[in-house]
């Protein structure tokens, strides 16, 4: 999934991304769980730190970008209150 | 996908050169570029047919005919399911086929395994270093897995055994929360709590395209008589397409090489 992943900001520039390998920490495994991930990959996307959508399983490209674009339109009242992170 | 399965898993350890490891995508990275020294082309496309009738064969995308003198097959193979609405609906909420990608998120948790090959107890020892309970359901009344892994399943204390039974639902609406199982014997069913499902039933070739154009098995696999020729002389197999046992990056390559070689030689004697 990495080099489909990285390609994603090209796409959808409104968006900070953060990669998080559960293999890497206990830590990362612990955030993992808590947010409820089964399985990899599995894409969160939060909006003012609140769950707003995932994205489960390998996609090409088009089909994730069409999948998140879905995600963020949908909520676009939160990303226009939203200020931008630091 | 160029690059197959491998693309897709995060750290092969056991690829000769690479004493330290290296990720998957990386390492097709390197062979891709590789065979595109060589000349290569890569057509990131699906085949949707093929015509191997008479030469030259050609394999069709749609209704674009790319021709070729001689046709090698890795087309692999895909995990096969137990063909449940709730399967499809939990793959990666739950239900997963790969217990070295996602073991970690079992942590503390009761896994139900289904099956009961070598897969299917390689992956349940795998899990029980992370889970809770691991619980493997055959529908025989003992293992297919060679001797070396069910002396360990067997020992093994955190793995507990359900003979006779399938699981006919995965139950769960937004993640697993558990199986409904049947014994095949008593006709007795149950369900079984769980926060996860691994699938461990075997494989089914990429085949399909191929059929009525080459001999293939009961199991749809092609028939061969050295591992890489096929039942049309000029159309070779390679990979885990027609691998029941290995399926290994080393053993793919191994293969392609042989099939690789054997075009040489077709090439060569038809001049
Ligand atoms: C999670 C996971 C981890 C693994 N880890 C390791 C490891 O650490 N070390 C190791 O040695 N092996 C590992 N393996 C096994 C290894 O990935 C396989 O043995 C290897 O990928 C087999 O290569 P292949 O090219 O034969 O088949 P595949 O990798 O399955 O590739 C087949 C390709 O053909 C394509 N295809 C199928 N049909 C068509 C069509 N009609 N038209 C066009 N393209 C088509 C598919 O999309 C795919 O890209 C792992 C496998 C998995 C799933």
């Amino acid at each position: 999934m990495n080099p489909i992943f990285e390609q994603l900001p090209e796409h959808l520039q409104d968006a900070k991304y953060a990669k998080m390998n559960v293999l890497d920490s206990t830590e990362n495994r612990n955030l993992a769980m808590e947010h409820g991930v089964m399985g990899t990959p599995t894409i969160k996307v939060f909006c003012e730190g609140r769950d707003i959508g995932e994205i489960v399983g390998f996609r090409a490209l088009e089909k994730l970008v069409s999948e998140l674009k879905d995600i963020f339109a949908s909520r676009e009242d939160c990303i226009a209150q939203s200020t931008p992170l630091e | 996908m160029v690059g197959g399965q491998i693309a897709l898993t995060y750290q092969v350890d056991n690829y000769p050169g690479f004493p330290d490891g290296i990720t998957g995508p990386e390492l097709v990275d390197l062979m891709k570029r590789q065979a595109e020294g060589f000349g290569a082309e890569f057509l990131e496309e699906e085949a949707t047919g093929v015509i191997l009738g008479s030469t030259p064969f050609g394999v069709l995308v749609d209704e674009t005919e790319y021709q070729g003198r001689s046709v090698i097959i890795a087309t692999g193979s895909k995990n096969r399911s137990l063909g449940l609405e709730s399967e499809e609906r939990l793959m990666g909420r739950g239900v997963f086929v790969c217990a070295t990608c996602d073991a970690l998120l079992y942590e503390g948790k009761r896994v139900v395994v289904v099956g009961g090959g070598d897969s299917a107890v390689q992956e349940a020892l795998d899990l029980t270093r992370f889970a809770k309970e691991v619980y493997l359901v055959h529908r025989r009344d003992r293992l297919s897995a060679c001797k070396c892994l069910t002396d360990r399943a067997s020992q093994d204390e955190k793995i507990k055994f359900i003979w006779n039974t399938t699981v006919t639902e995965i139950l769960g609406e937004k993640k697993v929360e558990g199986v409904r199982l049947s014994n095949q014997e008593t006709g007795n069913v149950w369900t079984l709590e769980c926060d996860g499902v691994l699938l461990a039933i075997g494989w089914i070739p990429n085949t399909e395209i191929f059929r009525g154009q080459l001999d293939v098995d009961e199991r749809g696999y092609i028939t061969s008589t050295n591992g890489v020729d096929t039942s049309r002389a000029g159309v070779y197999v390679c990979g885990d397409l027609n691998d029941r046992r290995y399926r290994q990056v080393v053993t793919a390559c191994g293969s392609g090489c042989m099939a690789a070689l054997e075009v040489e030689r077709y090439l060569a004697e038809k001049g």
